[in-house]
């Protein structure tokens, strides 16, 4: 594991970590931390590209599930009166007892104090919101997802707006009271958000947040090592599996993103799956790519790419649009390339008051301005992570330069983000076994 | 094959794809996009109306004065064995559905395996404005009814037969359901244009009407621009069509989408009107 992390890596590290839960990606970085006896099995060749699931051990228990959860991979309830939310079953997030700020409320004087991942807003359009408003913002960041959670829990610190927590988290945060209602009438821009995420299914009517970026996990690839016309298919994953590249391929470091690779290979959609023999089949088909192909398990693809690391690596999209500021002397973006499937795991980080913040107006009009189109542009080009907005739209930001051409796949589009497959919360049994599968994949490693 | 596009080249395509989007309802689609050898003979049986095909009419090779018919057509008998050119050998997908597993990897996911087939076909049927019609030739009253009856099931609706009869005609097997339609999509982007619902509705409607039929959504643009742009650009209309279906109240696991990018052109790409032929959506109905 690197002993420094760029703003890139902190950035999605601690994504992945509120998504899994479990901290079993360090063990990646690292290839130890075993806690499967295990030994790595490669399967025989799939039936049906499937893998075999007889050594699925670790999974092999399904009493330890509560019997609605191994059907459906969804709990009764979050908490009581708390439904999971599932793109197939919104959830409206209860009123935790703290009230929006008042619409008639004056902005407050400041200063702004925004909690944020390092590097994932830009100084400019700071600038330019100071200027607009007359205050300051002071800007505290954090690394990891856990970080930010505790801090928005502890009652010891105050932030006024907190900016790229995962969607994942949100259930957990208006339960815990640690965020308060959003005041829609102070957030016009609200109706530039994209269409999939006006009223999100984690947070029906978006009482609480609104979307800050999205994006789709896929391959990206070195475009002038790697022929693009492999990746003209829809069923691309396998390519990870070539030999042609052992040695030089990547896969997310999560146990979330890492698992959904395997599901997905094995034609699983269901990112949030409880059936154990799904979770060990896709444990069993990386072990299969850990031992032929050496993968590394990295965030890093925004810089393996560029230097050679890798040549092709499981990523989120944004990353390619991070990776132009990793280029190496005498390269372009034209060697960077990113294939998704059209049904992509979609994400999206969020934005939301914090449960004791001082300045709420300020808040609401910074978030507001963030939605505008102006601004969302500026920040995406030093972010490289899309807004979720309408405007400017993915094809805005490859027609007007924003994003190179053959980099279009990196752009989500509306209905994308209406079909695309999410990674929700699951219920600590179901952890366990991802859990455990994972254990199994990085033993292997 | 890495081509590179130049901030010029974009500013060409744009305006290549307006055009395209008007050319497009002209005439965009012909029956090379359905592959040769797969025929499954003329044998009577119960009709299958399983192909959708979202364009513009063609003239059929037998019926060549017949500018507004199609012989677009597939064959469910071998769907599910046919293959889709390899793009590349280094990965190429298996020649058959049992094939050995492409990458030399023990234990490896190997890449499925697209079907596509086609054969011709003297009726079929199609949607212009809404309304679903049966044109062609049948051998008989009764095939005939048996094809009125058919859709008209699977519409929810009426439909209206505009089929001849003809003794010498071939009994069909299958019949192709074609959708022409002037744009489904803004120039050069993603977006369903305002007004192309009541054509996807019928559509819907076949998929509700029906039995548990699946519905391959296929995307493919001409040879612009790099092959990873135009791959996306597929992508993203074969998502905007599933979306709106969804949207429709369409069981989405009934619906399989397959972005083909510039792969599997149907007409020269080295001419204005074969690149409009080649930017199409095709939509093929594959029975349960």
């Amino acid at each position: 594991m690197r002993a420094e992390w760029s703003r890139r890596a902190i950035l999605k590290a601690a994504g992945t970590l509120a998504a899994g839960g479990s901290g079993l990606w360090l063990a990646g970085c690292s290839g130890s931390s075993a806690t499967s006896s295990t030994a790595p099995t490669p399967s025989g060749p799939p039936a049906s590209g499937g893998v075999d699931t007889t050594t699925a051990d670790p999974l092999s228990s399904p009493a330890a599930i509560d019997a609605s959860v191994a059907t459906t991979g969804v709990p009764a309830t979050f908490a009581p009166g708390v439904d999971y939310a599932r793109v197939d079953r919104p959830a409206t997030l209860p009123d935790n007892g703290l009230e929006p700020v008042d619409a008639g409320a004056a902005p407050e004087a400041g200063p702004l104090r925004l909690y944020i991942y390092p590097d994932y807003i830009g100084p400019e359009v700071i600038a330019a919101f100071e200027s607009a408003t007359g205050t300051t913002v002071e800007i505290t960041t954090f690394d990891e997802v856990a970080e930010a959670e505790a801090a928005l829990r502890d009652g010891t610190t105050t932030f006024d707006l907190v900016i790229g927590l995962p969607s994942v988290v949100i259930t957990g945060l208006v339960v815990d009271s640690a965020i308060q209602p959003l005041n829609s009438s102070l957030i016009p821009n609200a109706g530039n958000v994209l269409g999939g995420l006006q009223s999100p299914y984690y947070d029906v009517g978006a009482r609480y947040s609104m979307p800050y970026s999205v994006y789709t996990t896929g391959i990206s690839y070195r475009r002038d090592q790697v022929s693009e016309s492999l990746f003209n298919r829809d069923d691309a994953w396998p390519l990870l599996w070539d030999p042609t590249y052992a040695g030089k391929v990547g896969i997310l470091p999560d146990v979330r993103d890492g698992l959904a690779l395997g599901l997905l290979v094995n034609g699983i959609t269901d990112l949030n799956v409880a059936d154990p023999a799904s979770i060990a089949a896709a444990a069993a088909v990386l072990e299969t790519l850990v031992a032929s192909m050496q993968p590394v398990f990295d965030i890093y693809s925004y810089e393996n790419i560029p230097n050679g690391t890798t040549l092709m690596q499981q990523a989120w999209s944004g990353d390619m649009g991070t990776a132009r500021n990793y280029l190496q002397p005498g390269q372009t973006t034209e060697i960077l390339g990113y294939w998704h499937p059209t049904r992509a795991p979609i994400s999206n980080d969020l934005m939301m008051i914090p449960a004791r913040a001082a300045n709420r107006v300020l808040a609401h009009q910074l978030i507001d301005f963030l939605l505008a189109p102006a601004t969302a542009r500026a920040n995406f080009d030093f972010v490289g992570y899309q807004p979720a907005v309408t405007n400017p739209s993915a094809y805005d930001l490859t027609t007007s330069g924003g994003v190179a051409e053959h980099l279009l796949g990196t752009l989500v589009y509306d209905a994308e983000v209406t079909i695309g497959y999410r990674i929700d919360p699951i219920s600590p049994e179901v952890e366990a076994l991802w859990d455990a599968a994972w254990a199994r994949v990085n033993t292997s490693s | 094959m890495n081509k590179r596009a130049t901030a010029s080249d974009r500013g060409r395509r744009r305006g290549r794809l307006g055009v395209a989007a008007l050319v497009v309802g002209l005439g965009a689609v012909g029956v090379a996009v359905w592959r040769s050898g797969s025929s499954s003979g003329q044998a009577s049986g119960p009709i299958v109306f399983e192909t959708v095909v979202v364009g513009a009419p063609v003239t059929p090779p037998n019926n060549p004065g017949q500018v507004s018919s199609t012989v677009v057509v597939a064959d469910v008998t071998t769907t599910s064995n046919e293959v889709v050119a390899p793009t590349d050998d280094a990965v190429a997908p298996p020649t058959t559905a049992t094939a050995t597993p492409a990458l030399a990897v023990v234990g490896a996911p190997r890449l499925s395996v697209p079907a596509d087939v086609a054969q011709a076909a003297a009726a079929f049927s199609v949607i212009e404005n809404g309304t679903m019609y049966l044109r062609g030739t049948v051998p008989d009253e009764a095939t005939a009814k048996r094809m009125v009856d058919e859709m008209t099931f699977r519409k929810g609706g009426a439909v209206t037969s505009e089929l001849t009869i003809d003794a010498s005609a071939p009994q069909p097997t299958t019949v192709p359901l074609y959708v022409p339609t002037a744009a489904l999509f803004d120039a050069g982007g993603a977006k369903l244009l305002e007004g192309i619902g009541p054509t996807l509705d019928v559509v819907s409607s076949l998929l509700r009407n029906g039995d548990n039929s699946k519905l391959l959504i296929r995307g493919h643009t001409d040879d612009q621009g790099s092959e990873a742009y135009n791959f996306a650009l597929s992508q993203q209309r074969v998502a905007a069509v599933l979306a709106y279906l969804v949207g429709a109240g369409v069981d989405p696991t009934r619906l399989v989408v397959e972005p083909r990018g510039e792969v599997e052109p149907i007409a020269d790409n080295s001419t204005v009107d074969g690149r409009a032929k080649n930017r199409r959506v095709e939509l093929v109905l594959v029975p349960a």
